[in-house]
């Protein structure tokens, strides 16, 4: 029966020969081909009858003939008609590309082939009509075609064949595609559970990394983006096929790094399409680690970031500190953090080909802010390693400029403040907490001085007092110096620093309400900041500031705390009393009326304060009093909405006392008396 | 009125050639029945289709040339035989050896020619009687193109030579090549055509005795006619 196939399936073949029209030829062989689709034996030597049935071979044999005919006539369409008709006649060629590619797919539903016999018979006659065509457009589509349609099983036996005719392809063949598109499969295959990944014999990066260097080096024209492209690919094969070998993403690294310098590549362009690709080359084991220590594990990473220009590093750098932060990667050592610092370096510090002009200043602070953020995660396990972080960190901080200090000290300045209650918290096991404490404090007012001495006022001010309030919670040696010291350079900064009027009264109710706070100065220092402060408010600009000002010091007198109070508040009754008429008196020397009645609002309300905090000075005839004054002045009001708000201000403070006075509290004053 | 009947039979009677109709020539054989009554005789005629049987060639060499004009085109033709007989298939192929010319396609045309006359006075007439596409659009160098040409479907004659020195028929092959400016390119060969015996299969016979006639079939029916009262040969 097959003898006769056999014989008649020749005969087919010969006879269509006739036709050398390309087109008629390609859409009579592939009727050919249909036609024979249910007669072309499909058995092995073994499962072939005695009678000579034939074999799968003589299917392979008839497909692998009218492929290389169709083929023929294919690549021959290239060359026939005129010249100037070419892009169209490109465009029809790869509209009939299908025809010539179902002769593949036809061989790879044989199912008699097996590696064996793909390996041996099918692979090399294809490869060997591809090879000998050199044509682009049909090199490019088939090589394209037989990783498609063949197993990845078949692929990965073969390799070595198929990626040498990649070699020998023609020049315009985007080569890179069809290893990449290969390389993908193959890392799909591996990754996926029926593959049951890449057999343990089978050096696949070797092979990859080893034919890939001989096709760039057959192709001296290959552009660089290209090159780096099948970086990529390999990149992404060694990740995904030997996740655990770190050495092979390195080699990648090193033999992009070699390719760079021999083609002299620097300061890529970040606009540039190589640019791009190495950014994509080297984002991927950014995505894949999920940790970027491991890049400092890669010794040829760094090298590599050195050919981008400033642009790219830059953007490089904030993915890298963004990766890091998206997938909490703590850095717990100091050479880790030289290592990512030196790394990440235009995010840090000026850079020698920094473009003049400034960029876009929301941007600029997005990235800075991403690096505070990152200072969070610099996290070690003890504290003497932390206290090197930080102090590593801070060299590389330090010298970022003006501009950038004001982002990144702050953060490295809380840390440290967070450290010092780190030490507090093991004091008894570390006998040396109390120096090593002094030593955070004394690093972090010289850090603070150099945001000082980067002109900035307002954030070291601020620092200052965070510094003052931490020193005052841990009760170390010498603490209290320690914590005054940090409050009277804020003062100082107060002083010198802050004009505005604004930010002082702003900047004097952070030192108020941070002396209220503390508790562990002796009545020596506290008397002189008290009095200080309250001799700042009452030399503030606007009266309305002062006023608000000497108001917010009663507290100082009223809940302030000593050593000498052992921690209580101190409740001098007097000089709230005297802070507060102060107050008033300042309220009525007000000439906006709208203002001033807002004031006498307030001031009520610090009134009603303390005499709820059962201050004997306060008494309830004051209260009448202010309530009777405010409710003659304020119909005189115009009515705005500022108006409105003193109004519901006023109210709702009414609506307070009224309460009380229905239901007082068991213990404490009442209103008796009050008149509503 | 009643119907009589004649026997005859004519012994041995000569036809050595076959029956043949052309443009400028007929060659046929008939019985003629000649009724003789006083005013006008009754003529009544009936054909009789001869074939002869050819001798079988001893000799049938394939025909195999390179022909071609230079640096323009060179090809390479081979037909399996010279000899064919009236059902064969002309099997062969064409070998481009040398394109420079664009070629549409290419057709292998059968052409019968007649010869009637003789000396000054021989007149020649040519009927293509097949065409027969065998390549369609451009080769390039190193093609080869088969040829599968089957001839039961023409009408074809064996090959007649210099009958009763009257007349002649001979078949010649032409492959014509015609490229995309339509300019022609043939090369003729003559070829034998033959008739040969019919296979007799036996399962086929009886099948089909009663449809198809075959040579034996005829030649009996011969023998079997009736009415008689001459009988003529005769030439045109």
């Amino acid at each position: 029966m097959s003898c006769l196939v056999r014989t008649s399936s020749r005969t087919w073949l010969r006879c269509v020969g006739g036709v050398q029209h390309p087109l008629r030829g390609l859409f009579l062989r592939n009727y050919l081909l249909q036609c024979t689709k249910n007669v072309l034996p499909d058995v092995n030597e073994e499962g072939a009858s005695e009678t000579d049935t034939g074999t799968v071979r003589d299917s392979i044999d008839f497909i692998h003939l009218n492929f290389a005919e169709m083929n023929k006539l294919w690549v021959r369409m290239q060359h026939q008609g005129h010249t100037r008709d070419r892009e169209k006649r490109e465009q029809e060629r790869r509209e009939l590309r299908i025809l010539v590619g179902t002769n593949l797919v036809r061989l790879s539903q044989l199912e008699a082939v097996n590696i064996d016999i793909f390996k041996k018979h099918v692979l090399p006659g294809i490869l060997e009509q591809v090879v000998s065509c050199r044509d682009a457009i049909s090199q490019e589509y088939l090589m394209e075609c037989v990783i498609q349609v063949f197993p990845d099983e078949f692929h990965l036996q073969s390799l070595n064949g198929f990626l040498r005719a990649c070699a020998d392809v023609h020049q315009d063949v985007n080569v890179k595609n069809i290893i990449i598109s290969l390389i993908d499969r193959l890392a799909m295959y591996a990754r996926s559970d029926e593959g049951g990944g890449i057999p343990n014999d089978m050096q696949l990066f070797s092979i990859f990394s080893q034919q890939v260097s001989q096709v760039i080096q057959s192709r001296p024209d290959m552009p660089p983006e290209d090159i780096v492209c099948l970086q990529v690919a390999l990149i992404n094969l060694a990740l995904h096929c030997y996740p655990d070998k770190i050495e092979y993403v390195d080699r990648v690294l090193e033999n992009t790094e070699e390719i760079f310098n021999r083609l002299n590549l620097d300061h890529l362009e970040s606009s540039s399409a190589v640019s791009k690709e190495l950014t994509r080359l080297m984002n991927i084991p950014i995505e894949f680690y999920k940790n970027i220590l491991m890049l400092l594990k890669l010794d040829h990473f760094s090298a590599l970031f050195d050919y981008f220009d400033y642009q790219a590093r830059k953007t490089m750098s904030v993915y890298i500190i963004t990766s890091a932060l998206e997938s909490d990667t703590y850095v717990t050592m100091q050479e880790e953090v030289d290592g990512i610092l030196s790394l990440v370096s235009p995010l840090v510090q000026d850079q020698s080909d920094e473009p003049e002009e400034e960029g876009d200043p929301e941007d600029f602070a997005e990235e800075q802010g991403i690096m505070g953020r990152f200072i969070h995660m610099l996290q070690a396990e003890d504290c003497d390693q932390q206290y090197l972080i930080l102090n590593a960190a801070r060299k590389h901080f330090g010298a970022g400029g003006n501009k950038r200090i004001r982002f990144t000290l702050p953060p490295i300045i809380f840390a440290a403040y967070k450290l010092a209650f780190q030490y507090k918290s093991i004091s008894e096991t570390d006998d040396k907490w109390e120096k090593k404490c002094q030593k955070i404090f004394h690093f972090c007012h010289q850090t603070i001085g150099a945001l000082i001495k980067a002109e900035m006022a307002e954030l070291p001010l601020r620092l200052f007092l965070q510094g003052a309030l931490t020193a005052g919670e841990i009760s170390f040696e010498n603490y209290e110096t320690v914590a005054y010291e940090f409050i009277s350079q804020a003062f100082s900064l107060y002083e010198d620093e802050i004009s505005d009027s604004k930010s002082q009264l702003a900047a004097i109710t952070l030192i108020v309400s941070t002396v209220e706070q503390m508790a562990c100065f002796s009545e020596e220092n506290h008397e002189p900041l008290r009095t200080q402060c309250a001799l700042a408010t009452s030399k503030l600009l606007k009266k309305p500031d002062q006023c608000r000002g000497v108001t917010t010091c009663t507290h100082l007198f009223w809940s302030g705390k000593t050593q000498e109070t052992n921690g209580k508040e101190m409740h001098d009754g007097k000089r709230v009393m005297e802070c507060l008429k102060k107050g008033l008196r300042i309220a009525n020397q007000c000439m906006d009326h709208s203002v001033q009645v807002q004031l006498f609002v307030e001031i009520l309300n610090h009134y009603i304060y303390f005499y709820e905090k059962s201050n004997p000075q306060v008494t309830v005839q004051i209260l009448n009093q202010l309530v009777t004054k405010i409710r003659e002045e304020l119909p005189n009001l115009d009515p705005n909405e500022a108006t409105e708000q003193i109004n519901k201000h006023f109210t709702n403070t009414l609506e307070h006392l009224h309460l009380r006075q229905q239901s007082p509290p068991d213990s404490g004053p009442t209103y008796e008396g009050l008149e509503l | 009125m009643q119907s009589t009947s004649y026997d005859f039979d004519f012994v041995q009677v000569e036809k050595p050639y076959e029956s043949y109709t052309g443009a400028n020539v007929r060659l046929r054989y008939f019985l003629r029945v000649t009724v003789v009554k006083r005013l006008t005789d009754v003529v009544k005629e009936l054909d009789i289709i001869v074939h002869t049987l050819a001798q079988y060639p001893d000799m049938n060499s394939c025909i195999k040339m390179e022909v071609g004009i230079e640096d323009c085109l060179h090809i390479e033709f081979e037909y399996n035989k010279s000899k064919y007989h009236l059902a064969d298939v002309i099997v062969g192929k064409i070998y481009f050896l040398l394109v420079r010319i664009k070629i549409r396609h290419m057709e292998l045309q059968i052409i019968k020619r007649e010869t009637t006359g003789a000396g000054p006075n021989t007149f020649n007439e040519n009927e293509t009687v097949a065409k027969y596409e065998i390549m369609d659009g451009a080769p390039v160098r190193g093609e080869s193109i088969p040829i599968r040409l089957f001839l039961s479907g023409y009408e074809l004659t064996p090959t007649m030579k210099d009958i009763n020195k009257k007349f002649s028929v001979r078949y010649y092959l032409n492959l014509v090549l015609v490229d995309e400016e339509e300019r022609r390119y043939f090369k003729q060969q003559e070829i034998t055509v033959f008739r040969r015996a019919e296979k007799v299969r036996k399962s086929f016979q009886q099948n089909t005795a009663l449809k198809k006639h075959s040579p034996q079939l005829l030649s009996s029916a011969e023998s079997r006619q009736t009415h008689d009262r001459g009988d003529n040969s005769d030439t045109n």
